[in-house]
């Protein structure tokens, strides 16, 4: 029985200005959006089990890639939680993570108390949210086998975090009259 | 955007056996980002249900053209023949997919300006052949496709590819570019040859949404000026949305030919234009139906 452990998923971003970590004792050059996810990451007391693909397969190796994308679906369904690194955040998407905690927006956009599709409280919420439907992480080809198979999956946006499920009920609510 | 949290599979789908179907996966999955083009279908691989997911062997050692192949017998093994009726994936000219049979997709084809067309479907709200049975065998260890159909005529005229980037259309002189290209199409098709003159041609578009579109294209090409104006004054901004909406849905049956350059942003409120194309399929013998 492998120990319990978290598997990330994450865009692996742009190749320039790398950052170097140290992988088994060996130098070791990844992105600076995994950097920044190690760094968010990491308890200055505890060890954190965490599944990175870029880190844990040798790419090159065909043979190797061939065999572990196959158990993809297994290394996320055996994690105790996946979780998503949106990066930092800027201004607009990190105010839709701070919404998101607010129960009456939850409330407002599931309907229960519903506002019109023209309102002011509406459109402001609605950038938002378009903004974080449009980081390039859900473009990505892993990502949805990544959360179709987690336990449970967390979003986290620099040092705030938010359940997938919430997030897409938020959703849900707020383009229900325009995404079919 | 192709995906968004909301469009993806919820956490936990798998485990109550919720997968993607493949008419789901050419639509929108198969057009995510990945730097390795085998992983448009491995990156997927746990998503596919399982009678699919038997039939694929993952082996990076393989071309991407192989991979495609035998993914696509795999599809047209487990369903139907959906997979090779999208024609944004026939964009064959990529070097890397010049090994592949015709009849093979290049999945690595980018996700075309405006609507892909569907040609033919078994399922969803096009079902030409209804409940009949795929007929298919592969030969010459699977490089050979052999298919029954009807063949129910031949694509002759592929008009002018619309050219412009993609743009917003926030005023009525912003749709005069797309007037344009409709007029250029209909002149390249030969269209208005089958009709009495502009003015009948645009009263054959009239019960699919032409109306509207037609004089303001009239207009702005200078055409035919005095066309009276049946549809709607596209001065009017507050018809700019009923306006693009007609020209999203023309589609005439007697000639066979779409024209969708214009697409309305589901997250924001606000419509592009986007490239296009328009065709003409010949009918061979007997009448549309």
């Amino acid at each position: 029985m492998a120990p319990p452990y978290e598997a990330l998923s994450y865009v692996w971003g742009s190749q320039g200005n790398p950052e170097q970590i140290f992988l088994n004792g060996h130098p070791y050059k990844i992105t600076q959006n995994l950097q920044q996810a190690l760094l968010q990451l990491r308890s200055p007391t505890e060890d954190r089990a965490t599944w990175i693909d870029a880190l844990t397969i040798n790419q090159s190796d065909l043979a190797e890639r061939s065999v572990q994308v196959q158990k993809m679906k297994i290394i996320y369904s055996m994690a105790t939680r996946v979780l998503v690194w949106l990066g930092l955040g800027d201004d607009n998407t990190l105010m839709a993570f701070k919404a998101v905690n607010s129960v009456n927006m939850v409330e407002q956009s599931s309907g229960i108390l519903p506002q019109p599709p023209g309102s002011v409280m509406r459109s402001y919420l609605s950038e938002a949210f378009v903004d974080l439907i449009y980081l390039n992480y859900w473009d990505r080809v892993w990502i949805v086998q990544e959360i179709m198979y987690a336990k449970e999956a967390i979003i986290l946006l620099g040092a705030t975090f938010r359940r997938v499920s919430i997030i897409r009920s938020v959703l849900e609510g707020l383009f229900e009259h325009r995404i079919r | 955007m192709t995906n968004g949290p909301n469009k993806i599979p919820g956490p936990g789908s798998a485990r109550n056996m919720i997968y993607i179907d493949t008419e789901d996966w050419l639509q929108t999955f198969c057009y995510s980002k990945c730097t390795d083009p085998r992983d448009k279908i491995f990156g997927f691989y746990g998503c596919f249900r399982s009678d699919l997911r038997s039939r694929i062997n993952i082996d990076y050692s393989k071309e991407p053209a192989e991979v495609f192949r035998s993914f696509t017998q795999a599809v047209i093994e487990s369903g139907n023949l959906y997979v090779i009726c999208r024609t944004s994936c026939f964009d064959n000219r990529a070097k890397s997919h010049q090994n592949a049979p015709s009849w093979v997709p290049n999945f690595a084809a980018p996700k075309p300006h405006g609507k892909d067309m569907t040609l033919f479907s078994t399922s969803r709200k096009f079902s030409a052949s209804g409940d009949l049975m795929t007929f298919y065998r592969f030969f010459n260890e699977g490089t050979v496709l052999l298919v029954r159909g009807v063949c129910i005529g031949t694509t002759q005229l592929v008009s002018p590819i619309f050219q412009l980037q993609p743009q917003p259309v926030r005023t009525a002189s912003d749709l005069i570019p797309i007037m344009e290209h409709l007029a250029q199409c209909c002149k390249t098709l030969n269209v208005l040859q089958q009709y009495d003159g502009l003015a009948a041609f645009a009263d054959s578009l009239m019960p699919f949404g032409g109306s509207a579109v037609l004089p303001a294209l009239l207009r702005a090409t200078n055409l035919k000026a005095d066309y009276p104006t049946a549809g709607i004054p596209i001065s009017n901004s507050k018809n700019l949305n009923f306006l693009l909406e007609s020209m999203q849905r023309i589609h005439v049956a007697r000639a066979m030919f779409s024209f969708m350059p214009v697409e309305i942003e589901k997250t924001r409120d606000q419509a592009r234009h986007t490239g296009g194309y328009f065709g003409i399929w010949h009918r061979r013998n007997g009448d549309w139906r």
